[in-house]
C-alpha cells in the first residue's frame, strides 16, 4: 500500500537526485542561485526555471537554492536597487533598454525595475564564483562520502573475513 | 530518415499541454481572487463574483455574478451586475498590459437586497443631513411668523377697543352728574316752596316777621342766582354731551386704526418660507446625490490621496520608463457597453450606456474617464459624466437631464399651520455637479411645469374662507420651479433651496390675510359701533329727554320763585332797595 501511494514520486525523485557529479551539482546550485536573486514571476525567472529542468543539472540542488537565495532578497534588495539603478542609468543602453522593454513579452522580462535588475545582476555576477565554491564544496564532499564508503566497505569485508576465520578456527 | 526521439519529446510535449492546461483553468479563479482582493482594498467594501472564466489564449475574460456592496448598508448591494464581458488585446498582453478596446457590462442594478450581508467595515455615517441648522433655523422662523398669524387672530381685541371703555365710563358718569343736578333743582324747588310759606306767612302779620320780610329779597335773590348757575350748568352740560360725542367718534376712528395695526401682517422672507416647505422633502434627494458623488469622487482610494498611482505594496525598488517607450496604463477598458435597470420612483427604468477611457492609470492615460447613459421607454433620461483623475486635483462633473420624471404626491409644511398637499405630477430634473478636488459645486434644478396644490390650515386660521382665498391664490401658481443650489466641501457640504413656492405662499397668504383681516375689522369695528351707539343713545336720550325734562323741572320752581318775588320786586330785578319800596307805604319796613 504504502509503496503504491509513493510509486508517483519515484520518478520526481530520481529526476531530482539525477546528474550528481560534482560539476552538475555545482551548475545546479548556480542556476539556482540566480533564480532565487531574479525577479520572482519575471520571464527571466521562467527561463532560468526552463533552463534547470531541461539541462544535465542537478535539479534537487537548483531548487534548494532558489529557495534559500529567495529568502535573502529582502536584505539584498537595497543592493539590489543600487545596481539596478545604476545599469539602468547607462546612457548609451537607453534606446536598447527601450527597444527591448518595447518588444513583445519585454516587460514580462522586468528588467526596468531596479531591484529586479540588480538581483538578476549581482546573480548572474556570483553565480561563477558560486559555482567554483560549490564545486569544490560538493567535490570534497562526495570526495568524504566515497572514502566513507569505500571504508565502510574494507570493514565490511574485512569483518566478513574474520568471522571466516573465526569459522575455519572453530571448525 | 531522420528518427523522432519520442520517449525525449512526448513528455515534453505532455508537460507543456498539462501546463498550458493549467494556465487556461487556473487563471480564470485567479483573475477573481485578484479582482475581489484589489477590488475590496479600493471600493472598501465585500465584492464577490459568482464565477469568472478566462482564456490566456483567446485573451479575454467573462465575470458573471457581480455584487459590490455598500458599505453604509451591509444589507445592499452598492451596485449589482449579471455579467461582464471583456476580450483584450494580445499585443498588449505581450506587454503586460490589460488593454481591452470593448467591454459589455449587462444587468447593471443599483441598491438591490444581498444575499449574504456582510460588510467590510461599515463607515460611520451622520445622522444629520448636510445644512440641518440652516433649515432649522428657516423652520423656526417660519413657525414663529405662523404662530403670530395665529394669535393674531386668536387675540380678543374687543377689549382693547377705547371707544367701548370711553363710551362706557360716559355712560356712567353723566348720569350721575345728572342726578346730581337734579337733586339740587329739587333742594331749590323745596327752597322756593318754603319761602312761599314763609312769605305768605310774613304778609298775614309783616310786624312778627319783620326780619324774615327783610333779610327775603336777598334770599330770593340768591336763590334766583342759583336758579341760573344750575340752568347755566345743564346747557353746559348739554354742550358738553356734543363734545363727548364728538371724541367719541374720533375714539372709534382711533380703535380702528389700532386694529389694522393689531392685525398686520409682519412680513418673512420667501426664501425661509421656501426653506420650510420644500428643505426636508429635498433633503433625501440631495443626501442620495451626494452620497454617490462622494462614493464616484473618493472610490479609487488610494489614487485619490496625491492623483498618482502609487506602487504596489509587494513590489520593491523604482520602476524606470525609458525614452522613446510609448506609457500605457496597466488596466484600460477604451469602451464598455452597458445596460442595466434603476428604480425611479418604484419603476424599473431600462438604460443603456458607454463607458469611455475606463483605466487603472488615468495619469499614464492622459484621458478623463467618460460616462454616457440614456434610459430607454417613456422617461427620457441623459446622464453624462466626466471623471478626470490626470492631473494632481481630481475633477469630476456630472450632468442629468430628465424628462417627465414622475413625482409622488406629497405633503409640505405642518399641519399646525400650513399644509400644502401636491398631487402626483411630473417634473423636468437638471442636474449638473462639478467637484474640484474637494471643492462642490453645481445645482439641482427641477421644474412642475402642471402641479395640483390642495392648502390646510391649522390652527386659529383654519377657516374655510381662509383656506379657500390661500387655495385659490395658489392655485394660480401651477408651475414649480425648484432650484437646489450645492457649495461647500464634499466632507461639508451646504446647500440652499430656491423656489417660486415660498413667494407663491407668502403672496397668497397676504392676500387671504388681508381679506380675512378686513373682515375682521369691520366685523369688529361694528360690534364696537354697536356698543358705542347704544352708549350715545343712551346719551342722546339724557341730553334731550332727562335733560330736557331737568330744565322744565328747573323752570316751574324758578317761575313759582318770580311770581312769589313779583309782588316785592314789581317785575324788575330781584335787588334789595327795589324791594323795600314795594313794600305797603304803611309799612313800618319802608
Amino acid at each position: 500500500m504504502l509503496q503504491w501511494n509513493f510509486d508517483p514520486l519515484r520518478p520526481l525523485w530520481s529526476m531530482l537526485k539525477a546528474h550528481s557529479s560534482p560539476s552538475q551539482l555545482a551548475s545546479g546550485f548556480a542556476i539556482g542561485v540566480v533564480i532565487g536573486l531574479a525577479p520572482l514571476g519575471s520571464l527571466v525567472a521562467t527561463i532560468l526555471c526552463v533552463l534547470l529542468f531541461s539541462l544535465r543539472v542537478n535539479r534537487a540542488t537548483g531548487c534548494m537554492a532558489a529557495l534559500l537565495f529567495m529568502w535573502t532578497t529582502p536584505w539584498i534588495a537595497p543592493y539590489a536597487h543600487i545596481v539596478g539603478l545604476y545599469a539602468l542609468s547607462i546612457q548609451s543602453l537607453q534606446s536598447t533598454y527601450a527597444w527591448l522593454y518595447d518588444m513583445p513579452l519585454g516587460p514580462w522580462i522586468g528588467f526596468n525595475n531596479t531591484v529586479a535588475l540588480g538581483g538578476l545582476l549581482i546573480g548572474v555576477y556570483f553565480s561563477f564564483p558560486i559555482y567554483c565554491l560549490s564545486y569544490t564544496f560538493f567535490s570534497r564532499l562526495l570526495g568524504w562520502r566515497e572514502n566513507r564508503r569505500r571504508r565502510q566497505e574494507v570493514d565490511s569485508l574485512m569483518a566478513r573475513m574474520n568471522i571466516g576465520a573465526e569459522w575455519g578456527a572453530a571448525a | 530518415m531522420v528518427r523522432i526521439p519520442w520517449n525525449h519529446v512526448l513528455p515534453r510535449i505532455t508537460l507543456f499541454a498539462v501546463a498550458i492546461l493549467v494556465v487556461e483553468l487556473g487563471v480564470g479563479p485567479g483573475i477573481r481572487w485578484a479582482i475581489v482582493s484589489r477590488g475590496e482594498q479600493v471600493v472598501g467594501a465585500k465584492i464577490d463574483i459568482t464565477s469568472a472564466t478566462a482564456s490566456v489564449l483567446g485573451t479575454e475574460v467573462s465575470l458573471r455574478g457581480i455584487q459590490v456592496a455598500d458599505s453604509n448598508d451591509p444589507q445592499k448591494n452598492l451596485v449589482e451586475a449579471d455579467q461582464l464581458d471583456l476580450k483584450f488585446e494580445a499585443g498588449a498582453l505581450l506587454r503586460k498590459k490589460a488593454i481591452a478596446s470593448h467591454g459589455i457590462l449587462r444587468g447593471l442594478r443599483f441598491g438591490t437586497l444581498r444575499e449574504m450581508s456582510d460588510a467590510l467595515a461599515a463607515k460611520p455615517t451622520t445622522g444629520t443631513s448636510p445644512g440641518e441648522s440652516t433649515h432649522n433655523q428657516a423652520c423656526e422662523i417660519a413657525a414663529t411668523w405662523f404662530s403670530t398669524l395665529d394669535k393674531q387672530f386668536s387675540e380678543d381685541l374687543t377689549a382693547q377697543f377705547q371707544s367701548v371703555r370711553v363710551a362706557e365710563q360716559l355712560a356712567a358718569r353723566w348720569p350721575e352728574q345728572y342726578d346730581q343736578i337734579e337733586n339740587r333743582a329739587k333742594g331749590l324747588q323745596l327752597q322756593v316752596d318754603r319761602l312761599q310759606v314763609d312769605a305768605e306767612r310774613a304778609q298775614v302779620n309783616p310786624l312778627r316777621h319783620v326780619e324774615f320780610l327783610r333779610n327775603l329779597p336777598t334770599e330770593l335773590q340768591a336763590v334766583d342766582r342759583s336758579f341760573v348757575d344750575l340752568r347755566a350748568e345743564v346747557e353746559l352740560i348739554t354742550e358738553q354731551l356734543g363734545e363727548d360725542r364728538r371724541v367719541m367718534l374720533a375714539v372709534c376712528m382711533r380703535d380702528e386704526t389700532l386694529l389694522y395695526e393689531k392685525l398686520h401682517i409682519e412680513t418673512i422672507d420667501p426664501a425661509i418660507l421656501t426653506s420650510y416647505f420644500l428643505r426636508e422633502s429635498m433633503s433625501g434627494l440631495v443626501v442620495d446625490v451626494l452620497s454617490w458623488i462622494d462614493w464616484m469622487h473618493n472610490m479609487p482610494r488610494q489614487k485619490s490621496l496625491d492623483g498618482a498611482c502609487p506602487n504596489p505594496v509587494r513590489q520593491r525598488g523604482q520602476e524606470i520608463f525609458f525614452v522613446g517607450c510609448q506609457q500605457v496604463p496597466d488596466l484600460l477598458i477604451r469602451s464598455l457597453d452597458i445596460d442595466g435597470t434603476v428604480q425611479i420612483g418604484g419603476q424599473p427604468i431600462k438604460f443603456l450606456g458607454q463607458i469611455h477611457d475606463l483605466t487603472s492609470e488615468p495619469t499614464v492615460h492622459g484621458q478623463p474617464t467618460r460616462l454616457e447613459l440614456v434610459a430607454k421607454g417613456a422617461l427620457r433620461i441623459r446622464l453624462m459624466a466626466t471623471l478626470d483623475r490626470t492631473e494632481k486635483l481630481a475633477r469630476d462633473e456630472i450632468e442629468v437631464s430628465c424628462h417627465g420624471f414622475p413625482y409622488p404626491s406629497m405633503r409640505l409644511g405642518r399641519a399646525d399651520s400650513l399644509q400644502l398637499s401636491f398631487a402626483p405630477s411630473s417634473a423636468d430634473v437638471n442636474l449638473h455637479l462639478k467637484v474640484v478636488g474637494n471643492e462642490l459645486s453645481g445645482n439641482i434644478c427641477l421644474e412642475q411645469p402642471a402641479v395640483e396644490m390642495a392648502t390646510q390650515l391649522g390652527g386659529e386660521l383654519a377657516s374655510g374662507e381662509l383656506e379657500m382665498a390661500v387655495a385659490n391664490s395658489l392655485h394660480r401658481h401651477n408651475l414649480l420651479t425648484t432650484r437646489i443650489t450645492l457649495s461647500g466641501t464634499l466632507d461639508k457640504p451646504t446647500w440652499e433651496v430656491s423656489s417660486n413656492l415660498g413667494s407663491a405662499v407668502y403672496r397668497a397668504i397676504q392676500l387671504a390675510l388681508d381679506h380675512a383681516i378686513r373682515a375682521k375689522v369691520e366685523k369688529l369695528a361694528s360690534q364696537s359701533a354697536q356698543i358705542v351707539d347704544a352708549r350715545l343713545e343712551d346719551l342722546n336720550s339724557l341730553a334731550t329727554g332727562r335733560m330736557t325734562a331737568l330744565l322744565s323741572q328747573i323752570e316751574a320752581p324758578q317761575n313759582k320763585l318770580q311770581r312769589l318775588a313779583a309782588p316785592f320786586l314789581g317785575g324788575r330785578d330781584l335787588s334789595l332797595e327795589q324791594l323795600g319800596h314795594q313794600l305797603p307805604g304803611k309799612s313800618i319796613l319802608r
